[in-house]
């Protein structure tokens, strides 16, 4: 018996964390985000009070309106900041899996004693802080950065590239940011490959490249997927990056979030923006757990 | 020595609970202010004066300030918005009045810059002026007289005119990413209340700055300072202080840029930075205790000629070096001063409209 609540105590543990950290904080936002704002602090209204019982519950409740999700429906702005985004997160995503899977495939395929000392290469930048990392790539894309200094002195160029705040800075941020996460579970899922299985695929008549698109790519798949979720989504609401390297004319939904928490102080319509998000959001977290759950039972 | 062990005790007591006084030399104050904003010698002075431990936190733009005062519980005891910002807290309720008892050194504020933050504190019984600056035009005085020639307007229309634009636009032109100045710009130009709420008016002046939007090369929070003192950008519309220091970059780094500033002929917004004390500030006595003795002539003049900007401390002037104060573009001329406008605080439809239109400038829409 006391067996038995040790376990269901244990199984509570992850469960209350989520309702403190995830469903709590939830709440609150989606209920900022029915609130109207107001010049004050904290500056919305209605405000929830315990004082006032249940009568006063009530009367805050009926005060709620959507009047925030309308804002962002009519207003196009916030439509094309989440069309951008998404872009920027499917492209990036595309161009992490292309440079990733050589990358994964050579660490794959590299001798045994390599592949711990090729993998903490991997994960070594992580050791800098991020935001410095961005700071660096300002020093490299500027007009008069490193990377046109040495296209100018390889004579491949005239004149210099204008890369920094433009989308295509944001692009190289975003990738360079996160093709790590693309790589992982990309080499996780490709050294898992059995080489017996193209040594076969050989002896049937494969060629090295049919071998490659009929063995080892349908196999390292699960990695293809799970990369490119981790890549896709903190990339569709990325913040930082845009706002340092991209130009005044990239509008993604993190910075409109941003300016309407900070710039306009309408935390109201911040907080819709960001339950919008999330909402977009769920749908690849769903599909890619889904994923995950059917993978794990072929293993098992 | 047993007496000042007790002392001691109490002291970290008092710290801890932060209800010490200033009489007593043991408190605490907590100052949130914008960054390299304040003389940290004053700082050093003032504690070793009143035996106050002064902690100090800075920002860097109006936006963080308001939003970690508005939630409250921020923890500052003395705060320094600008007057936008400064009109929202008072309005909001988060402003402590002012003891003007507590701080006899207001007699030397001067009544000149004190009278612009009438409109949203009358009486200024919340806040302290500060620093004062004007919104304008800085500009790398080669490149301008080489493309313009040496007598070009003193104007919104470098900028604003798109046939004068275009011909600086090989040379970049930069602007600071702050719709209230560069739309109130506009505005000016255009003869129209830089406050106005109308909202055809202000979508005139988006319209007015989105006709050379393709004349100009970055709208940047806070790169127009370093892209000027590098020489990457030959016309930068921002704030007198930052060009002043855009000025002194250039001069530190030898790179034979020469920069200069105006306030154009048509008029501009003239902003203040001001001393508030928050209402739920622990340390109400240590906060007018710092505020008067920073509102010393010799101690005002000491931190305005380290931060360069334009003091509101008229009997400081007399300690302020020669050269700032000869400088129009930090102390402009009464004449120049008449056309300037402070900027009042919008309803919440009138300011987001204003950001509204300030996006599609930028994003060029």
């Amino acid at each position: 018996m006391r067996k038995v609540s040790l376990r269901s105590l244990m199984i509570a543990v992850p469960y209350v964390w989520l309702l403190l950290f995830f469903l709590i904080p939830f709440l609150i936002v989606v209920k900022i985000s029915l609130s109207d704002s107001i010049t004050a602090s904290p500056p919305y209204t209605p405000q929830l009070t315990v004082q006032d019982g249940l009568a006063g519950l009530w009367a805050a409740l009926s005060e709620f309106d959507f009047e925030n999700y309308v804002w962002l429906i009519e207003d196009g702005v916030y439509l094309k900041a989440y069309l951008f985004s998404l872009k920027v997160a499917a492209i990036s995503t595309l161009v992490s899996l292309l440079i990733g899977y050589p990358i994964a495939y050579g660490m794959a395929k590299a001798p045994k004693r390599w592949r711990s000392t090729l993998l903490l290469l991997l994960i070594l930048p992580f050791w800098t802080s991020f935001l410095i990392r961005i700071y660096a790539w300002i020093g490299i894309l500027k007009s008069e950065g490193y990377l046109n200094i040495a296209l100018l002195k390889l004579r491949l160029i005239n004149e210099p590239l204008n890369i920094l705040y433009t989308d295509a800075a944001v692009y190289i941020g975003i990738v360079y940011s996160y093709l790590p996460f693309m790589i992982l579970p990309l080499y996780a899922s490709l050294e898992r490959i059995d080489g017996r299985l193209l040594e076969a695929a050989e002896d049937l008549g494969c060629g090295s490249v049919s071998a490659f698109w009929q063995v080892t790519f349908p196999l390292s798949l699960p990695g293809v997927i799970a990369g490119s979720f981790l890549v896709f989504i903190p990339a569709i609401g990325e913040f930082v990056i845009p706002d340092l390297l991209g130009g005044s004319a990239t509008l993604m939904i993190g910075k409109t979030l941003w300016l309407e928490f900070f710039a306009n102080r309408d935390w109201g319509v911040a907080s819709a923006v960001a339950i919008v998000l999330l909402m977009i959001l769920i749908v690849p977290i769903v599909l890619f757990q889904r994923h995950q759950q059917k993978h794990q039972g072929e293993l098992g | 020595m047993a007496n000042s062990f007790i002392r001691a005790l109490l002291g970290g007591v008092t710290a801890i609970a932060c209800v010490g006084s200033a009489a007593a030399g043991t408190g605490n104050l907590v100052i949130y202010n914008w960054s390299d904003y304040l003389d940290p010698a004053v700082i050093e002075a003032f504690e070793a004066e009143t035996g106050i431990k002064v902690t100090y936190d800075t920002y860097d733009s109006n936006a963080i300030l308001e939003t970690k005062v508005l939630a409250g519980g921020s923890g500052y005891d003395i705060i320094v918005p600008s007057s936008n910002g400064a009109a929202r807290l008072i309005e909001a309720g988060m402003l402590r009045k002012i003891d003007k008892e507590k701080i006899p050194n207001l007699e030397h504020v001067w009544p000149k810059i004190s009278r612009m933050i009438e409109t949203f504190d009358p009486g200024n019984e919340y806040l302290v002026p500060y620093n004062w600056w004007t919104f304008g035009v800085a500009y790398n005085t080669d490149m301008l007289n080489e493309r313009l020639g040496p007598d070009f307007p003193k104007s919104w229309d470098l900028l604003l005119d798109p046939k004068i634009s275009s011909t600086l636009a090989a040379c970049n032109i930069l602007i600071v990413d702050s719709p209230v100045d560069v739309l109130g710009a506009a505005l000016i130009d255009l003869g129209l209340d830089p406050n106005t709420t109308d909202k055809g008016e202000i979508s005139a002046a988006g319209e007015h700055v989105g006709a050379v939007r393709e004349n100009i090369a970055q709208i940047s929070a806070d790169g127009v300072v370093a892209a000027l003192s590098n020489g990457d950008a030959c016309l930068g519309l921002t704030w007198s202080g930052d060009a002043y220091w855009a000025a002194e970059g250039a001069k530190e780094a030898g790179n034979g840029v020469k920069l200069d500033f105006f306030i154009p002929q048509e008029g501009t917004l003239l902003d203040l930075d001001c001393f508030a004390i928050l209402n739920e500030a622990k340390n109400v006595d240590e906060a007018h205790a710092f505020l008067n003795f920073l509102m010393q002539p010799s101690v005002a003049a000491q931190n305005a000629n380290f931060i360069r900007y334009g003091s509101a401390n008229l009997t400081a002037q007399s300690g302020i070096e020669r050269e700032l104060l000869d400088n129009p573009a930090v102390y402009p001329t009464d004449k120049t001063f008449e056309r300037l406008t402070t900027p009042v605080v919008q309803d919440r439809k009138t300011e987001r409209f204003y950001t509204r239109t300030w996006s599609k400038v930028r994003t060029g829409q």
